[in-house]
């Protein structure tokens, strides 16, 4: 008899099934935003041949910003498209009904929303990147190569920020939150964030949670700013007596243990309260399909 | 077995079902009545699971509909009033969806869209409101399931497809299957339907085989009024009236009828049929 939780099987079939359902709902999509990128580049190129007799595709600055924001499009808009119809009466009953547990339906949303999808984008999107430079010699170094081996990224390389001594092993944990695997959690999260939302939502799901995003944030701020202030006015009274210029990391380690136990552990922090989020967010992602009804 | 003891249902202060208790019995095709509003399409949710009991209970077979288990679902099919159009022809709609009931017949669909003139390879999203339907009703009943629950199976179907729909629920149906369907249009199920049950907002009036009916109800039909008619209503050449059955002798059902004769002596119906529903 098979499991009623998990069967390895049925949940194969159903994966296949759903995979099939997001290339039909998000196929077209997805690939038209992963070669938006291309798609510009040959515009642009085009145009600048045209008028000035020189081929010129887009520049690194724009390259980057049109793939930051491709990116967000495609992590906050798909989970609505994929799933988003399950607040519907008619496709959402449908959904509920099919003779599968809820775990494994919830497994293969998790698995294409948080990775498929933003895999499928990254990998044509980069890969077409890579193309398009290895072709163009206008182009310059490609988006891949810019996030993942470029020294212009290390901002606190070199000679410190600030006018300071000794500060290398604070440098080095700021670099950590430059490193780019630091921010797959940070996908996953902003996925899992949109997909509760197409969930809860019955209409402007992408709005609604973007609206809540704001609210909540706003809401954290309040409180936490005046409790940060309250419980660091003395180490600011303290800061604001010192010569920065002659300020050493040990000074500040000796008299600010817990801004200095912050600035060491930077890509731990980072990890844990992004596993927290995603946790919770894994967590109401799943209460609510388990008690979904219509 | 469909249980239900002390169900009630409510959308917030709204109290659509109370106290609702009845017996569903295994291989009958049973007839839901009721007016608007008295929860027959949130009864039949109820029962797919797609809805929470507020108070009572459902027991199918020992399952309760809204765990949702996979091996209670492959057992029951719900034939919602509204279907999606979905972007896929009826076969690859039929296939891919099919694979997850365990008695699901491809073959048995085909052969039943192929009753209903309905083109297998046609995409669903550009059928009629009718073509899908009749395609939702072939998915149904090729899944070969235990329980089957319809919202209003008929509603726009065609005059043939009427019959068509008759034909298909006799032939393509197992002697183990339950299958209750709410509906509105009585005459299109007439020669279908087999217990009835009419449900009221806080109770269900009867719920009762057309034998059980006809041994305590006489459906007359003449040219003059019996004084003792529990109901009448003229028709074309005369008029239908329902009296008791003192005589014993056998009538044929009117369903219209019998449903307006339920609401206009709701206790003495209730007694005299001592509804099995508790």
């Amino acid at each position: 008899m098979e499991s009623e939780v998990f069967n390895l099987n049925r949940f194969w079939r159903y994966f296949k099934s759903d995979f099939d359902a997001f290339i039909s709902r998000y196929g077209i999509t997805l690939l038209v935003m992963s070669t938006l990128g291309l798609s510009l580049d040959l515009i642009i190129g085009l145009f600048t041949l045209t008028t000035s007799g020189t081929w010129q595709g887009m520049v690194g600055p724009m390259r980057g910003m049109l793939f930051f924001v491709t990116s967000a499009m495609v992590l906050i808009g798909s989970p609505a498209k994929l799933y988003g119809y399950l607040t519907d009466k008619k496709e959402g009953s449908a959904f509920l009904l099919l003779p599968v547990s809820t775990l494994e339906k919830y497994i293969s949303m998790i698995l294409i929303t948080c990775i498929v999808v933003p895999l499928m984008f990254f990998m044509i999107y980069f890969g077409l990147d890579v193309m398009v430079c290895m072709i163009d010699p206008t182009c310059g170094t490609s988006l891949f190569s810019f996030i993942f081996y470029s020294d212009d990224l290390n901002l606190f390389n070199g000679e410190a920020a600030f006018a300071m001594t000794d500060w290398s092993e604070f440098v080095e944990h700021f670099k950590v939150l430059l490193n780019p695997a630091l921010y797959i959690d940070d996908i996953i999260g902003t996925t899992l964030m949109f997909l509760l939302g197409a969930l809860i939502f019955k209409t402007s799901k992408t709005g609604k949670t973007l609206g809540c995003i704001i609210l909540i944030s706003i809401a954290i701020q309040i409180v936490v700013t005046p409790i940060l202030a309250i419980t660091g006015l003395s180490a600011i009274r303290d800061l604001s007596s010192m010569d920065l210029t002659q300020l050493t990391a040990e000074q500040f380690k000796t008299s600010f243990p817990f801004y200095s136990w912050i600035g060491l552990h930077l890509g731990l922090i980072d990890t844990l309260s992004d596993m927290f989020v995603n946790c919770l967010m894994l967590l109401f992602v799943w209460l609510r399909l388990k008690r979904m009804k219509h | 077995m469909i249980k239900i003891k002390d169900l009630a249902f409510s959308y917030g202060d709204f109290v659509v079902l109370k106290e609702i208790s009845m017996k569903l019995e295994e291989g009958r095709i049973y007839g839901l009545l009721g007016e608007n509003g008295v929860g027959k399409t949130t009864l039949l949710t109820l029962l797919a699971g797609l809805k929470k009991t507020t108070c009572g209970s459902i027991d199918i077979d020992g399952f309760n509909p809204f765990e949702r288990k996979p091996s209670f679902l492959s057992e029951i099919y719900y034939l919602s009033d509204e279907v999606p159009a979905v972007k896929m022809t009826a076969i690859a709609f039929a296939s891919d969806r099919g694979q997850f009931w365990t008695n699901f017949d491809l073959k048995k669909f085909r052969e039943i869209m192929s009753l209903f003139e309905n083109d297998v390879e046609m995409r669903m999203d550009r059928m009629s409101y009718g073509q899908l339907k009749k395609t939702y009703i072939s998915f149904a009943l090729a899944c070969n399931t235990k329980y089957l629950f319809m919202d209003e199976p008929t509603n726009g179907l065609d005059i043939p497809s009427k019959a068509q729909f008759r034909k298909a629920v006799l032939k393509f149906t197992s002697e183990r299957a339950t299958l209750l369907i709410s509906t509105h249009q009585v005459r299109d199920l007439e020669a279908l339907i087999d217990p009835i049950i009419i449900l009221d907002r806080r109770d269900v009036l009867l719920n009762a085989s057309l034998g059980e009916i006809t041994e305590k109800l006489y459906f007359d039909y003449s040219t003059t009024v019996d004084p003792d008619a529990l109901y009448s209503e003229l028709i074309p050449g005369g008029c239908i009236q329902v009296l008791k059955n003192e005589t014993g002798i056998e009538s044929k059902v009117n369903i219209e009828a019998l449903f307006n004769t339920v609401h206009k002596h709701k206790e003495l119906i209730k007694d005299m049929f001592n509804n099995k529903n508790a």
